[in-house]
């Protein structure tokens, strides 16, 4: 087995828990440290900001939004992005050896995971629960449309789609012309699936499809 | 060297004044030998990609998604922004030394690609939300400000207009005064010269026995046209002239009905708005130009009015400050103050020897410190430090395997 240097980005992990996905990606990031993962989790806390080095063998940083301030969460998430960004970048950067991979966890974590793409060519895999127009059941605003553009983006420029639901597939391959062999749909308690996909995404035949290749 | 500078307009797309300013300075930079880059926001017609006298420019998409507001379209065109100028950034041929940034509204953009490339950042703050609207009153303000906050943060330095925005930044940011660098605006001089129907042009705005008091601004408190008003009758009991008034502001109809009050209704002319072409016509047909501004961060006009070869009286007051030499390039008068500001238009209008001393001295002054060739080096010379101390860190882009 390859060893992976897995940097995986989520808005919310323990001690901050705001909905189920908090336990779950801690959940991941102990049985992926148990086989044999390098794992550093990248999150966001406003007063526990430093580096935590976890017994069950992984690190986990916790940012700040330096923007407090926000109108709305489409520019808190992307203010916040380019923190996830600086120190994911930083430790990917430091990594020697392993292959690399970020994990991106919903559409709040696309905007950084893009960036490490296109900058340091770390390819990433992007998990969604949900999807915008699952949660926003029919609105057209202008944020819905704004969250809509970063989820698509991120599908597009992700190796790999992982969802929990075969819906989420679906409307992902209609509303968002995903192509189907990107999308996979993942019981994201079972670690070693996800390590799969990681090792799938990694392979040099995953690029970037667009909409008019497909 | 090389520089990618960040600017969210960037001619033909012109909103405010920081397209002008990033169209001078990246060709100044150029012809100092610095490969200049510029990303800055798509406009319908201009080319995606581009060489502009030297200067290679990437217009970026900047309308991908639909947004509620500023604040979150220029968040959101940053993310488009960046992705672009990773792209190209990254690759061996057009990477750069330095990133340099103008204004908040490009900071996530030139932040991210800071710590994903590791190269310094150099920001320029032209103008604070907190100064622009006179304190922060509701969150979208508090946005703006804080991002201009991490901005500076983020910057290795941060350069300004004036001596006096460099304490204002401070003050406000917290800044240490070493990392604040002072660089003036530039104007280009080239573009008040050319031939024009002097007499006929002219007569549109005074009768050939009146001398010319020119006003350029904003109609609004901090910039002191209400002073000038209330001067009119006082250089009048000296001399004849036409006080013509150029643009708008909410004190538009108050500074009418002053005039008339003071039965100068007939001397004092308020255009409204002045096309460019306009504006530099009437700078040159001025007799002086008077700028009492009460608040002035940098004061372009001045710089204008003195590439133009108009005599001019300002306020000593903030920018306007630095800028003049009181007695060698123009007349400085008290803050705030109409009998001043009178004698000062006064004494321009009724000497023109002085006046011709005036407007020599200032138009040298002019090509001397503030062309944009001068500014640019400048800017160089900041460009120089931040690497030389950035080469003596251990901050570096992984080496290139």
């Amino acid at each position: 087995m390859t060893l992976l240097h897995i940097i995986l980005l989520s808005w919310e992990f323990p001690p901050r828990v705001v909905g189920g996905l908090s336990l779950e990606i801690e959940k991941l990031a102990v049985e992926l440290a148990k086989l044999g993962c390098e794992l550093d989790i990248v999150t966001y806390h406003d007063s526990l900001t430093s580096t935590e080095t976890r017994s069950e063998g992984f690190r986990v940083h916790r940012v700040t939004n330096a923007v407090q301030t926000h109108t709305n969460i489409v520019t808190w998430a992307l203010a916040l992005n380019t923190a996830f960004q600086r120190v994911a970048a930083d430790i990917a950067l430091q990594s020697t050896g392993e292959q690399k991979l970020v994990h991106a966890s919903e559409w709040l974590c696309v905007p950084a995971a893009i960036q490490l793409k296109k900058t340091i060519g770390v390819p990433y895999v992007l998990s969604l629960d949900s999807i915008e127009a699952q949660r926003s059941s029919g609105s057209v605003g202008p944020l819905t449309g704004a969250i809509s553009y970063l989820e698509k983006e991120g599908c597009l420029e992700a190796s790999k789609v992982l969802v929990t639901r075969k819906s989420t597939a679906e409307i992902l391959q209609k509303l968002y012309s995903v192509p189907k062999h990107k999308v996979t749909i993942i019981d994201i308690n079972k670690e070693r699936d996800v390590l799969n996909e990681y090792e799938t995404a990694l392979q040099p035949k995953v690029a970037r499809t667009d909409l008019k290749s497909e | 060297m090389k520089v990618a500078l960040f600017s969210w307009e960037f001619p033909p797309k012109i909103v405010g004044g920081i397209a002008r300013h990033i169209y001078g300075i990246s060709r100044g930079l150029a012809k100092a030998g610095v490969g200049t880059l510029v990303f800055t926001c798509e406009f319908p017609g201009a080319p995606r990609e581009e060489k502009v006298d030297g200067v290679r420019v990437f217009r970026v998409d900047s309308y991908r998604a639909p947004t509620p507001d500023l604040g979150t379209w220029a968040f959101l065109m940053n993310q488009s922004m960046e992705e672009t100028a990773a792209e190209i950034l990254s690759s061996e041929t057009t990477r750069v030394d330095l990133l340099h940034a103008h204004e908040w509204l490009v900071a996530k953009a030139a932040i991210g690609l800071k710590h994903t490339l590791r190269v310094p950042l150099v920001a320029t703050i032209h103008a604070t939300e907190y100064g622009r609207r006179n304190g922060l009153h509701d969150d979208n303000e508090r946005m703006i400000h804080q991002t201009e906050h991490w901005l500076t943060y983020e910057a290795w330095r941060v350069i300004c207009c004036s001596h006096y925005m460099a304490n204002h930044l401070a003050w406000l940011f917290s800044l240490p005064q070493g990392k604040i660098e002072a660089i003036p605006n530039g104007v280009d001089v080239t573009e008040f010269v050319g031939t024009f129907n002097r007499d006929s042009f002219r007569k549109q705005y005074a009768l050939p026995e009146e001398k010319i008091v020119l006003f350029v601004g904003r109609l609004v408190y901090e910039k002191g046209a209400s002073l000038l008003v209330e001067a009119i009758p006082r250089v009048l009991a000296r001399i004849n002239a036409k006080f013509v008034f150029v643009g708008e502001g909410y004190m538009k109809e108050e500074l009418i009905s002053r005039a008339r009050q003071l039965g100068v209704a007939q001397k004092a002319y308020f255009t409204g708005y002045a096309d460019e072409k306009t504006l530099r016509q009437l700078y040159r047909v001025a007799d002086v130009c008077a700028f009492p501004s009460l608040y002035e961060p940098f004061g372009i006009v001045a710089l204008e009015a003195m590439a133009a070869r108009a005599p001019i009286v300002v306020s000593d007051t903030g920018g306007l400050s630095e800028i003049v030499e009181h007695d060698k390039t123009g007349v400085k008068i008290y803050h705030d103050n109409v009998e001043s500001l009178a004698w000062g238009i006064i004494r321009v209008l009724t000497d023109p020897s002085y006046s011709n001393y005036l407007r020599t001295n200032a138009a040298k002054a002019v090509l001397d410190m503030f062309s944009w060739n001068q500014i640019a080096v400048r800017t160089k010379k900041v460009y120089e430090h931040v690497l030389e101390e950035y080469e003596k860190g251990t901050w570096k882009p992984p080496a290139v395997t």
